[in-house]
């Protein structure tokens, strides 16, 4: 896409003319997005800074190439990151080990690692069945089994259960598979 | 991974082990590194794929997280973050929404049709339908500048002069042939089927929005539970809802209102 390469080439030159066009354009939903989802007006400036910097710095990198149009890839980035905010309080609380507390550019550097993470791992959700894609969206989103049967006219929660498994295992061998996977499973 | 160590490790993921079980598993964790491994990449699946949570990474000595560390501690990204502070703060774009000058005469249609109903035995999907549907939340339309501006404004105008069978014509033809706008265009056409009673044909173009990569894609869930509503299909409403409030999505704090007056 045409557009894409202007706005990437924009970031990487600092070019204050489009990055203004990209902010007008774009600001205003996602300040819609984190405003509607317990947030405030700093907090979307906060996330809209932070993705378009991500992007240039992973664009730095390795030239990465956006499947979508960049306004939509852009708004995904910054949703993302405020979900990432939102959920920071529980990082230290729920996970499986002790870990040394990152500094900024060490955050921002895990933050884009998780980003390429979650479109790895959405990338491969969306290339299995629609009908597993249902059944794991219902059962990642803490569905209970009850429910699911119920949704998805499983005859019992094994049933259920057993699509759970299969599906799952499908998911996590395609994940596995990617050469992407190699390097992100060590973060 | 067998199926059982599936199970366990569900188990141990929803908190649903004994002590003496999660002591186990802990001790299992250290001492496999196989094992570890699989919890860790469990708990990412579930982290990364539910939208309510995150994933989050913490190895800061991995060597990919310190050549980022050094490109996002540059003096070009500095430049650029600098770049944005001084856009940020001119503070060109409005900080209220805009009110479209029908809004008046949208309340007053909402506020006749909940008065009507009072005084009718009419269902109470219809009043609930007539409560929830909010046409002043729609972004409008109204283009300037661009090639085709008069056909969006003419869409525009129908709309607000609630024409709605010329409003499906006029969206059918620009949906075929535009790429702007068409979150908005579709709104305004589902809209335009609920309101002329012809729903199955407003689901479809809600599934189109949502299935789309729009970013107005969200909204579709909404309307498409109002339509359900105005149908009286009360389950599959419910069940719309249900997932609007699951996901987060848009206007999520007025689909929990809606579905406890279901």
């Amino acid at each position: 896409m045409k557009n894409n390469l202007t706005y990437l080439n924009a970031l990487l030159t600092n070019n204050s003319v489009i990055i203004k066009k990209l902010y007008k354009e774009n600001f205003p939903a996602v300040r819609k997005f984190v405003i509607q989802n317990k947030g405030q007006e700093a907090d979307a400036e906060d996330v809209f800074q932070k993705a378009i910097v991500q992007i240039s710095v992973r664009y730095r990198k390795e030239k990465f190439e956006i499947n979508s149009s960049f306004e939509a890839y852009l708004f995904t980035a910054c949703k993302n990151l405020w979900r990432r905010e939102l959920n920071k309080s529980k990082r230290r609380v729920t996970s499986l080990h002790a870990f040394e507390q990152p500094n900024e550019e060490q955050d921002q550097a895990l933050a884009l690692l998780e980003q390429k993470r979650w479109e790895l791992f959405n990338e491969s959700l969306k290339s299995i069945s629609e009908n597993c894609q249902e059944v794991l969206k219902l059962f990642f989103t803490k569905t209970a089994y009850s429910i699911i049967v119920e949704k998805l006219g499983y005859n019992s929660e094994t049933v259920a259960r057993q699509r759970v498994f299969k599906c799952k295992k499908k998911l996590s061998q395609i994940i596995k598979n990617d050469p992407r996977f190699k390097m992100l499973k060590q973060l | 991974m067998s199926e059982e160590e599936h199970i366990l490790i569900d188990s141990f993921l929803n908190s649903e082990l004994t002590q003496n079980e999660q002591k186990l598993f802990l001790k299992r964790m250290e001492q496999s590194a196989e094992f570890n491994e699989h919890v860790n990449f469990e708990k990412q699946l579930r982290e990364t794929l539910n939208i309510n949570d995150w994933s989050f990474a913490h190895n800061i000595e991995h060597t990919e997280v310190k050549t980022y560390v050094e490109l996002f501690s540059s003096s070009k990204t500095k430049a650029l973050e600098s770049t944005l502070e001084k856009i940020m703060q001119d503070k060109e774009i409005p900080t209220k929404r805009n009110f479209y000058p029908w809004y008046g005469i949208a309340a007053l249609l909402v506020l006749s049709l909940s008065v009507f109903s009072i005084f009718n035995t009419g269902s109470s999907t219809q009043e609930l339908y007539a409560q929830f549907y909010n046409p002043s939340e729609l972004p409008s339309l109204i283009v300037r500048g661009a090639l085709d501006e008069d056909n969006y404004n003419k869409v525009q105008q129908l709309f607000e002069e609630e024409n709605f069978t010329e409003t499906i014509l006029f969206t059918e033809e620009l949906l075929a042939t535009t790429s702007k706008n068409r979150a908005t265009l579709m709104l305004f056409q589902g809209i335009s089927f609920t309101e002329t009673k012809q729903y199955s044909n407003a689901i479809e173009t809600y599934n189109n929005l949502i299935e789309s990569n729009l970013l107005d894609a969200e909204k579709g869930y909404w309307f498409k539970a109002l339509t359900y509503l105005k149908s009286e299909d009360t389950q599959k409403a419910k069940n719309t809802l249900r997932s609007i409030i699951q996901n987060n999505f848009y206007n999520h704090v007025k689909a929990k209102e809606l579905l406890d007056k279901l």
